[in-house]
């Protein structure tokens, strides 16, 4: 063999046994996993939540498991699930979960408590997460309700989820219509505890919350003359705080509750003012119009006026600068829309109105930025004159001759009653104190 | 410096050999490694079986109707070579229901299995709709199920049964509107060809909890509702749920 064979052949052993390595190592399995099904877009819609009744409960076991379902069915949040169909055993479980039992009836979180002798312990689950309680209370029994320690836990776990303050224990004031009289009152937002606001015989309409809760502005005729009065919630004696000739009606307070914004007519045709909270001078004439302007609502961050006007025709939708201006109009379905009120929630420009849609009224919310409108009532009887909860999520109206209901406000869910009987004038008040 | 040829000789073969060790060591350790690790050797048998089998598509026969077994007439011989026995000459040598030919006793009847005719019985069962080409459409086999591998050949895309699959799962998919959704979980199922699901499993979470339980929500109703009403895998994909069907969840809506 001579040295250029060998070499060829050196060269030609080496060669393969690098491909043999080669060959080797690229011979492990390939990454085969090729994912061929995309679902794209999950619906959305609310969280499911499962709130059992605690086991062997007594009276006050059994008031926090309806007072807690009634919050968060209400709350615009959570879709509460039928306890019917629960498969854990509750009685094994005690304060516990075991996840997969909740996880196999779709719940996504549960809630747990115990009624001992002077306090109420309450546990929420996220099912995702284990066995582990994302939050957990205790609350003391000694001078509060049950009551008011549920919507105290119930507000913890809103905000737990939303980071928004709940609105459970805040309360909802309303004109109640007699015969022959209209009475102002109030009540919790679910319905409970109402009581009369305004103790007098005559007609008493147009309640207005002051945004920290402890005063209603309404417009009373016992007088005769249509006039702003302002008193507690309690029902002791009003101040009369405007008297002008003619109308002094549709109180709205500013957010930082110094002015209060209405309609007066005392120089003949309705117009929007703004006057002193404390003493009910006047600071500003908003409009100037031939045509009728009535119903204001305060923006959010007090920078803005809504109202209505029917000085391009039938009533629509205006806003205006809160230091006056030329008012813009912002509704344009139908020709009838009126009692706006403006959506708390920060960042945003809804606002909500009656509509009249055919025959009959119903609530719709409109995005100012967008346009974009939503329907919150339909075919459901006559709904008119809505009011925000205090974190924008859900909305209060009347409904003509039936009472007043709350529904979400993005339109999702059923409408749930929480008053039955005439009413008109719905006004949500401020979110309870911490 | 120089070498001689008996010296550059030498140095080649040892520089041969030393090389040779070095290349050829780590393909004995691999193998040895491989050999240790049995599964993953089996995987890649599985999945080059798997390969080859796919290119082998075989071809679907027209509907399966057998020929009738036609019966042998075991009275006559047809072997040619065969000689005839000597025993007759005349029909009167032979017994009363037998007859003398080409020098043997036969049996006079003609046999009572005539052969089928094919075209004249298929033709009977003919359909104005059916099939006619006699190749037929191609097909893959069902072959065992492989629980390593996922995911399908993409000429499966689109087929109106993994499109109403994939409608199945996105009505039961449904994030609470609070709820993260960030990241993709992916779920796999292992369906029969009767269409029953089996098994299922997740294959990746997205890292966020609730999407997850969602994605786990959506493949135990489909499961469930598949399983109580099943739709029969179509022929031609077969093949594909020879390996997990797996789903991306994306809770964001396509661009």
């Amino acid at each position: 063999m001579d040295m250029h064979s060998l070499r060829s052949k050196t060269s030609q052993l080496a060669l393969c046994a690098f491909a043999c390595v080669a060959a080797s190592a690229s011979a492990q399995p390939s990454d085969n996993s090729g994912v061929v099904i995309d679902v794209n877009g999950a619906k959305r819609g609310l969280y499911p939540i499962a709130l059992p009744v605690a086991p062997d409960g007594d009276a006050a076991s059994k008031e926090v498991a309806q007072v807690e379902g009634t919050d968060l069915t209400l709350a615009g949040v959570f879709k509460v699930l039928d306890p019917t169909s629960f498969l854990a055993d509750l009685k094994s479980e005690q304060l516990n979960i075991d996840p997969q039992k909740w996880k196999d009836v779709g719940a996504f979180g549960v809630v747990k408590y115990r009624v001992t002798g002077d306090q109420i312990e309450f546990r929420l689950y996220e099912v995702s997460k284990g066995n582990t309680a994302a939050l957990t209370k205790m609350y003391k029994r000694s001078g509060t309700t049950t009551r008011q320690i549920v919507h105290r836990w119930d507000n913890e776990v809103v905000k737990f989820y939303t980071n928004e303050a709940g609105f459970f224990g805040s309360q909802i004031a309303f004109t109640a219509k007699g015969k022959g009289t209209s009475t102002i009152m109030a009540m919790d937002f679910d319905g409970a505890n109402a009581f009369v606001v305004s103790h007098n015989s005559s007609t008493n309409i147009l309640p207005a919350w002051s945004p920290t809760g402890g005063k209603i502005a309404y417009t009373s005729f016992m007088r005769n003359n249509p006039d702003l009065y302002v008193g507690a919630p309690n029902g002791s004696r009003p101040t009369k705080l405007s008297g002008q000739k003619g109308m002094n009606t549709g109180a709205a307070w500013s957010p930082d509750g110094s002015k209060i914004a209405l309609t007066l007519s005392k120089d003949g045709n309705p117009e929007i003012y703004i006057i002193n909270a404390s003493d009910g001078s006047i600071v500003r004439r908003i409009t100037n119009d031939k045509s009728i302007d009535t119903s204001p609502a305060w923006s959010p961050d007090g920078s803005q006026l809504a109202f209505v006007s029917d000085r391009n025709g039938g009533p629509q939708i205006f806003v205006v600068s809160a230091s006056g201006g030329t008012p813009k109009q912002v509704s344009f379905n139908g020709t009838y829309n009126t009692t706006p009120t403006w959506s708390p929630k920060a960042g945003k420009h809804v606002i909500a109105y009656t509509t009249r849609d055919g025959g009959t009224y119903d609530i719709v919310t409109l995005d100012l930025d967008t346009k974009a409108m939503t329907r919150v009532t339909q075919n459901e009887g006559n709904n008119e004159e809505p009011s925000f909860s205090p974190n924008g999520r859900v909305i209060a109206y009347a409904r003509q001759g039936q009472g007043i209901y709350i529904s979400n406000a993005d339109g999702s869910g059923k409408a749930t009653k929480v008053y039955s009987g005439s009413a008109t004038g719905v006004d949500w008040g401020p979110a309870p104190k911490e | 410096m120089s070498f001689k040829d008996g010296e550059m000789q030498t140095i080649s073969v040892f520089g041969a050999v030393v090389i040779s060790g070095l290349l050829f060591f780590p393909v004995l350790y691999w193998t040895e490694k491989a050999d240790a690790a049995k599964t993953k050797f089996d995987d890649m048998e599985s999945i080059e079986a798997s390969v080859a089998y796919k290119k082998e598509k075989q071809k679907q026969p027209q509907k399966q109707t057998s020929q009738p077994e036609v019966k042998k007439d075991t009275t006559v011989s047809h072997d040619e070579n065969k000689k005839p026995i000597e025993g007759c000459k005349l029909d009167s040598e032979c017994k009363p229901d037998e007859k003398c030919k080409e020098g043997h006793c036969v049996a006079k009847k003609e046999p009572k299995d005539k052969p089928v005719d094919v075209d004249q019985t298929l033709a009977k069962f003919h359909h104005s709709d059916d099939d006619d080409n006699p190749t037929g459409k191609p097909v893959t086999a069902v072959g065992d199920f492989n629980g390593n591998e996922e995911g399908w050949a993409p000429v499966t895309k689109g087929h109106p049964f993994w499109q109403g699959f994939a409608k199945d799962i996105h009505e039961n998919f449904t994030l609470p509107e609070i709820s993260e959704a960030n990241g993709i979980p992916v779920g796999c199922f292992h369906i029969t060809p009767d269409g029953k699901i089996v098994d299922t499993k997740v294959k990746e979470k997205s890292g966020s909890p609730d999407l997850d339980q969602a994605a786990e929500h959506a493949i135990d109703a489909v499961k469930k509702l598949r399983n109580d009403n099943p739709t029969p895998v179509p022929t031609e994909l077969l093949g594909a749920i020879n390996r997990w069907i797996c789903i991306r969840f994306d809770p964001k809506q396509a661009s």
